[in-house]
């Protein structure tokens, strides 16, 4: 009789998840998590107030070179005009911890933004990175396109040109515009999820 | 045929006469590496000349500093990949950059793969069979980096290699062929195990099988995809034997898409694919059935 050994190899671990973190992820089409964060004045912003409107949810690190690649184009600004003027909620969400890059106090954030030019609805601010976790942020950027319905219909990389390089905005196809004239539109969005590019979130 | 031309905006002085005097002096030696902040870049060529017709290695050399690391072709959840665009001479081919086998990184529950302390990127060349076996050819890359380590900065090298043309059979470098060597032997190869590749649920799984009559151990692996939005890498793979053959868990990524089509990337081992000693890196690359 053959005897089948079966024998558990050491588990090879791919991931390491930090002791007592765990990052989530959400799904195409699933509900995007309600949360509620303050902006750079201090007033406390629920996602779940935007029921009705699209949001888009913008991972930022102002010191990134690739979220510099671009806010100095114009781009990343150019984009939340347009949508806010069509009644868009553009929220730009910092998740870095103390200590490490990109983080800083409220009104310094609020100097930064002002001094960009950014037209954002909020710079909301995430220090303990809870809501980063929770929607499996992973760069800056890293961008969030969340329908009236609370669903999100795209997530992943901002644009298909994965560089630092500002000459590639002019180029690149942007899957925020993408996904934003789809759904206005009543067409389907798609891509629905592409990977994103930039520096990880510092956590 | 071009013949060398030393011009490069990139090069300091100091830089232009050690490549001028190493193309005059020591053919095939590379020209003085470029630094940039965190990072020196150089060429680097296995054989002491180019041959019109045959195919040869160049390396590209990119040494970090202390806590900096740079990508694999995947980079993981985040980083970039590397890009080297180059400017040959007439009728010269260059292929895609070829990797060694990546390492793991990971902070604070993000992933990366990529290299610390040096990255060893390979390409083949090609030149042309009617080349005139006279003079010299150079050959001049811009390499494009990003490295990382609690920020990240791009850099940008302009880097050159200047060979012999000889219509004989190039003899290796002596000083540069180790380099290549065992970066070489650090890029996955197809081996010899029998595999096959399915979908299972929320996960891949994949059996490899040894040549009959083989006695391979092997204790531990790491996958390293070529996709992104896979597999789901802040998950454990597991591994495991089952008389003689062995079957790799791998988690899917939340945004795979429904029906993937294809595995590959790099399966990579302490132990060697074809006994102690041998290759650490096996290509996977094989429709999911």
């Amino acid at each position: 009789m053959k005897k089948m050994m079966i024998s558990a190899l050491a588990v090879a671990a791919l991931g390491l998840v930090a002791v007592g973190v765990s990052c989530g992820q959400v799904a195409p089409a699933q509900a995007a998590p309600d949360f509620t964060l303050p902006d750079t004045a201090g007033q406390m912003h629920k996602l779940s107030d935007n029921q009705g409107k699209y949001v888009v949810l913008e991972w930022y690190n102002p010191d990134c070179p690739f979220v510099k690649k671009h806010y100095d184009s114009g781009n990343m600004q150019a984009l939340q005009k347009e949508y806010t003027g069509k009644g868009v909620t553009w929220l730009s969400i910092c998740s870095s911890a103390p200590g490490k890059q990109g983080n800083y106090p409220p009104e310094q954030h609020a100097e930064i933004a002002k001094a960009k030019g950014s037209a954002a609805t909020a710079v909301l601010l995430d220090p303990d990175g809870k809501v980063g976790r929770q929607y499996g942020a992973k760069t800056t950027p890293h961008m969030f396109v969340i329908s009236p319905e609370g669903k999100v219909i795209y997530q992943g990389a901002i644009d298909d040109k994965p560089s630092t390089d500002q000459a590639d905005v002019k180029t690149a196809r942007n899957f925020v515009r993408a996904a934003l004239d789809a759904a206005l539109a009543g067409k389907y969005v798609d891509p629905i999820a592409i990977p994103p590019y930039g520096c990880s979130v510092k956590y | 045929m071009s013949s060398v031309r030393l011009q490069s905006r990139f090069l300091g002085h100091s830089a232009m006469a050690l490549a001028m005097a190493g193309a005059l002096f020591a053919p095939g030696a590379p020209a003085a590496p470029v630094r940039g902040r965190y990072a020196g870049v150089e060429l680097a060529a296995g054989h002491a000349s180019v041959r019109p017709g045959r195919p040869f290695w160049v390396a590209c050399r990119i040494d970090l500093d202390a806590g900096w690391h740079t990508y694999w072709k995947n980079p993981g959840d985040a980083g970039l990949a590397p890009k080297v665009t180059w400017t040959l001479p007439a009728g010269f081919r260059a292929g895609p950059i070829v990797f060694p086998f990546p390492e793991r990184f990971e902070e604070e529950g993000i992933v990366s793969f990529g290299y610390a302390g040096r990255a060893v990127l390979l390409t083949e060349i090609t030149p042309p069979a009617d080349l005139a076996p006279a003079g010299e050819v150079r050959l001049a890359a811009r390499v494009e980096i990003l490295v990382c380590k609690d920020v990240c900065v791009p850099e940008s090298a302009e880097v050159e290699l200047s060979l012999p043309v000889r219509d004989e059979r190039p003899r290796a470098d002596p000083a540069q062929a180790p380099l290549l060597a065992e970066a070489r032997a650090r890029v996955p190869k197809a081996g010899d195990w029998a595999m096959r590749a399915r979908r299972d649920g929320k996960a891949i799984a994949l059996t490899l099988t040894p040549p009959a009559g083989a006695e391979r151990r092997i204790e531990k692996v790491a996958f390293f995809p070529e996709a992104q939005n896979l597999v789901d890498y802040a998950q454990p793979v597991s591994w495991r034997e089952a008389d003689g053959s062995y079957s790799l868990t791998i988690p899917l990524s939340p945004l795979a898409r429904k029906a993937p089509d294809r595995l590959v990337g790099a399966l990579v081992s302490e132990d060697g694919w074809s006994g102690a000693g041998t290759e650490r890196a096996l290509q996977v690359d094989l429709p999911l059935e």
